[in-house]
C-alpha cells in the first residue's frame, strides 16, 4: 500500500484535523480516506471512498430542562446522518469523550460539572451498510444523566460539544 | 526536496477545498445541554408546632416567644423566598383572641436533592408583654400558610 508519496496524505489530514477542532485533540479519522483521491467535489471521475456527514441532519443530545428534584435517570438521543460513499460500505460511527475529555457538562458562566455517559452509535433500524453516494442514513447515540449526577447541581445551562468521525 | 514543494501544495489544496466547512468530512460535532431547573420544596405539609406554654398573666415578665424550623430542599445554592399567605397576626380560641407576631428568619440556600439534609429558615412566634397580661383564659391557637418562591 505503499504510494509514491506516503507522508503526503497523512500531512494532510493532521493539518485539516487540527482546524476543525482546536479544543481536541483526538486522532480520528482512522486511517484517514484511503486513496486520498482528490478533495470532495473535486470531481474527476471518482467516487468518493470516505464516507461524510449529512450537514443538515444532526440533532444535539439536548437532555432538556432537568428537575432536580426528582432524580430519575435522564436519557436523550443525537442522530447524525452518516452516507455518500459507495453502497454498501461498512460505516462505522464514533464518539469522542468532549471537550474535557471526559464527558462532563461545564455551567455556562461557571466551573461545576454534570458527567454523562453515552452509547455507541448504531444504525438501529438497519444496518451499518453505506447507503451509497450522495444517500445519508441515520446513526443514534444515547446520553444518559445519573441521579447522583444532577440531583445536587447548581441552577443553569450545561453544555458539552462532542465530536462524531465515520470511518472509513 | 521536490518531495517537500509538492507536499506544500497539496495541503494548501486540500485547505481550499474545505474552506466552507470547518470539520473534515469524516467529522461532524454533536452540541450536548443539559438545562437544571431552580426547584425548591418544603420538606413536609405540616410543619412542627411552636408552643408558646403556659402564660401567667400575673407573673409574665417579658415578651412570650417560641420558634420553629421550616425545612426545605432547594437546588444547590438557589435561595428561596419563604412568605407568609395567611396567619401570623391573631391567636384565638374561637371567640376571644390575642395578636401576636410571626416572623421568618432569613432562609439558607439548598444544597440539592440527593440526601436527607435540609436548609431551614427560623419562624419566631411572639406575644407582646402587655397582651400577655391582660389575655383572658382560654387555650389559643393559630394557623401561618407560608409559601416558597424560588
Amino acid at each position: 500500500m505503499k504510494s509514491a508519496f506516503p507522508c503526503i496524505p497523512a500531512a494532510a489530514v493532521a493539518l485539516l484535523l487540527s482546524i476543525a477542532s482546536p479544543v481536541h485533540s483526538q486522532g480520528a479519522g482512522g486511517g484517514g480516506p484511503p486513496g486520498g483521491g482528490g478533495p470532495p467535489g473535486g470531481g474527476g471521475g471518482g467516487t468518493p471512498a470516505g464516507c461524510t456527514f449529512d450537514s443538515t441532519g444532526t440533532t444535539g443530545l439536548n437532555f432538556g430542562t432537568v428537575d432536580p428534584s426528582l432524580g430519575g435517570v435522564v436519557t436523550a438521543t443525537a442522530t447524525v446522518r452518516v452516507g455518500d460513499c459507495p453502497s454498501g460500505q461498512t460505516m462505522v460511527v464514533t464518539v469522542d469523550d468532549g471537550q474535557r475529555m471526559n464527558r462532563t457538562m461545564i455551567r455556562d458562566g461557571g466551573t461545576e460539572l454534570i458527567a454523562y455517559s453515552l452509547t455507541t452509535p448504531t444504525f438501529s433500524p438497519g444496518t451499518a451498510a453505506g447507503p451509497g453516494v450522495g444517500a445519508y442514513k441515520p446513526a443514534t447515540f444515547t446520553g444518559t444523566l445519573q441521579p447522583g449526577a444532577y440531583m445536587d447541581a447548581v441552577a443553569g445551562t450545561y453544555r458539552d460539544v462532542l465530536i462524531v468521525t465515520v470511518t472509513p | 526536496m521536490t518531495t517537500h514543494s509538492f507536499a506544500r501544495a497539496m495541503i494548501a489544496t486540500a485547505l481550499f477545498a474545505t474552506g466552507g466547512s470547518v470539520l473534515a468530512a469524516g467529522n461532524t460535532t454533536v452540541q450536548v445541554t443539559a438545562t437544571i431547573s431552580a426547584v425548591c420544596q418544603f420538606k413536609a405539609a405540616t410543619m412542627a408546632a411552636i408552643p408558646l406554654g403556659t402564660i401567667n398573666p400575673s407573673t409574665v415578665a417579658a415578651a412570650v416567644t417560641g420558634t420553629s424550623d421550616i425545612t426545605y430542599k432547594c437546588t444547590t445554592g438557589t435561595v428561596p423566598t419563604v412568605t407568609i399567605d395567611s396567619g401570623g397576626t391573631t391567636l384565638t380560641d374561637g371567640t376571644k383572641t390575642i395578636p401576636y407576631s410571626f416572623t421568618l428568619g432569613s432562609a439558607a440556600a439548598g444544597s440539592g436533592f440527593s440526601t436527607a439534609g435540609s436548609a431551614k429558615v427560623v419562624g419566631t412566634a411572639s406575644i407582646g408583654l402587655t397582651d400577655a397580661q391582660d389575655a383572658q383564659a382560654g387555650s389559643y391557637t393559630d394557623t401561618v400558610t407560608l409559601s416558597i418562591n424560588y
